[in-house]
């Protein structure tokens, strides 16, 4: 297994109560309850009163019952917050790209430390972190981020963990039951159950396709991540991207419009691929095509609503493509270039027309590229440029090394 | 209402655990020791920060006939309004890490506002308290009334 750029998770071991431990040092060792907005019941607690079966959730007059002993204390999300950006920042030393993920947990593009192994990075992280924060951390480095918070959960606490080979992987996934995946509730586990699936490698072994079936896009996604594919990006709290683009030469000169037509298409699929991967739908679409006997041009079309719809998408790079289009002259390199990009929660627009079975159409297609192949679905009109996608080489080209610009 | 309180053990002085006898209140919490005063124990009294020094005092009285409040605590509304005129009240710290009601040990960053009244047997305290917040009730099985903290709000 190559194990190059893991994925590390970090996430504090009960954080409401370790954050009034590191302020309140007579609290050290005590069975500690944090209690919410009302007062009444216990959000948080931590392991010494765990131990005494005190669950989340559960009001205090049951809790002091199971733990009299307990010392409960009123939530300050503002102390909370102090220490969570504290964190950030901590785990920030290690990585350029980190992702806020929950108030004390931290995604990042994971390496290993020069010289060591991730298992000691991972040991090193927790570590800093607790003498830089008070705070106890688990800390583990794997594949994905489903199987780094799984690793990170069965660490819990105060772990530090690698999986950095197979062996590890499959031995973890075996002994850990699906509910124990963050998306898989209940309900979800109860609609596996009937086909054999029950921990975590059941379901990594498991056909793509009945899960889909079974869990939707959702649990499409986590089957993935249990094999080891990245479906969900590390998105950095800071400088998401402004623009995101797509193209580059057109395998020689192209002159006829249908061909241009062709690579037009084939860009915009590769372009929501990434706007899918980065999470973000485009408000503007710059279509700039360069030309072996004439000045370069570009269209510029604005969607009324931002979107990462093909259907929407073709729309407005064909009336970019009117502007970027010289009639008679040889056309050697294309970019379509998304801006304005709007991360969700998404408002559903009065302009937009929701359109389940365009949707439903644009899901299967990327089902069926990620069971067999990239690019296996594609759309009709890029038949134009049949050629170019016969070469395997073409497959992953220099943009498709995410994170970096395109030109 | 606050009917106890807890102190760490290494906060009181060696000599004032002698002195009052303070080692028959020592309890065990998860392996740590702390002092523990309570309305309940023989003598009651309280750990007092009285003009930078410790001291350990009264606290209130049990006895309804005599010139003192009965209990051990008093409203701050009260204390306002001239509850205790004929005496000189001492606005005093209550120490403590821990306070308890109702069976639940809540945390004290500080401690408990109280005042002392000097009577002719010495000096005995009472805590301060007001109306108690929401917070404070639901956390307390509804008490009304809740201490006045030093630096804080529950
Ligand atoms: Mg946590």
């Amino acid at each position: 297994m190559k194990t190059t750029a893991l994925v590390g998770f970090g996430d504090a071991d009960s954080f409401y109560a370790s954050a009034e431990t590191v302020r309140r040092p007579f609290l050290v060792g005590l069975p500690v309850g944090v209690l919410g907005n009302q007062g009444a019941c216990v959000i948080a607690r931590n392991y010494p009163m765990k131990k005494y079966g005190v669950k989340v959730g559960e009001p205090i007059w049951e809790a002091k019952q199971k733990c009299p002993q307990g010392v409960y204390i009123k939530r300050d999300f503002r102390w909370y917050e102090t220490l969570s950006r504290k964190m950030l920042a901590e785990v920030g030393r290690y990585s350029h790209r980190v992702e806020y993920y929950s108030i004390d947990e931290f995604f990042w593009e994971g390496s290993a430390n020069r010289g060591q192994s991730y298992e000691q990075t991972a040991v090193d992280v927790r570590d800093h972190v607790k003498r830089a924060t008070g705070l106890p951390m688990t800390v583990a480095f794997a594949r994905t981020r489903t199987l780094a918070k799984l690793a990170a959960d069965m660490a819990k606490p105060f772990g530090a963990v690698a999986l950095t080979c197979p062996d590890q992987e499959t031995d973890l996934l075996r002994r850990t039951p699906v509910t124990e995946i963050a998306g898989i509730a209940k309900r979800s586990a109860a609609k596996l159950e009937p086909h054999g699936i029950k921990t975590c490698l059941d379901l990594r072994q498991a056909s793509g396709l009945l899960v889909r079936r079974l869990l939707t896009v959702v649990g499409h996604d986590i089957w993935r991540e249990l094999n080891g594919v990245r479906a969900v990006p590390i998105r950095p709290s800071r400088s998401p991207h402004k623009m995101l683009a797509r193209g580059g030469s057109l395998a020689g000169r192209v002159r006829d419009a249908h061909t241009l037509y062709g690579w037009l298409v084939r860009n915009i699929e590769r372009l929501i691929e990434e706007l899918q991967f980065h999470e973000v739908r485009a408000s503007t679409l710059t279509v700039a095509v360069s030309y072996f006997d004439a000045e370069s041009a570009a269209g510029v079309a604005h969607l009324s609503v931002p979107s990462d719809r093909f259907d929407i998408l073709l729309d407005a790079a064909k009336r970019g493509l009117r502007t970027a289009w010289r009639q008679g002259k040889t056309a050697t390199h294309m970019h379509l270039i998304a801006s304005g990009l709007r991360r969700g929660p998404w408002q559903q627009s009065l302009f937009e027309p929701p359109d389940p079975k365009l949707d439903a159409v644009a899901r299967v297609k990327r089902a069926v590229n990620e069971r067999y192949g990239r690019w296996k679905l594609r759309s009709g009109a890029t038949l134009y440029a049949n050629d170019w996608y016969d070469d395997p080489a073409n497959e992953h080209e220099v943009c498709d090394i995410r994170g970096k610009f395109c030109f | 209402m606050c009917t106890g309180i807890a102190l760490a053990s290494s906060e009181l002085p060696v000599e004032l655990t002698r002195l009052h006898r303070l080692t028959e209140r020592v309890y065990d919490r998860e392996g740590r020791e702390e002092v523990q005063f309570h309305w309940w124990q023989v003598p009651t009294v309280l750990p007092v920060r009285r003009n930078g020094r410790l001291q350990i005092l009264p606290w209130g009285t049990k006895y309804r006939r005599g010139p003192l409040p009965y209990g051990g605590w008093v409203s701050l509304d009260h204390v306002r309004d001239g509850l205790f005129t004929h005496a000189t009240p001492d606005e005093v710290v209550i120490p403590a890490n821990l306070g308890q009601h109702k069976g639940t040990w809540f945390l004290i960053t500080e401690g408990i506002k109280g005042v002392a009244i000097e009577t002719r047997g010495g000096p005995v305290v009472y805590m301060l308290t007001e109306p108690a917040s929401n917070y404070y009730r639901n956390m307390t099985e509804q008490s009304p009334v809740m201490p006045v903290f030093v630096d804080q709000v529950i």
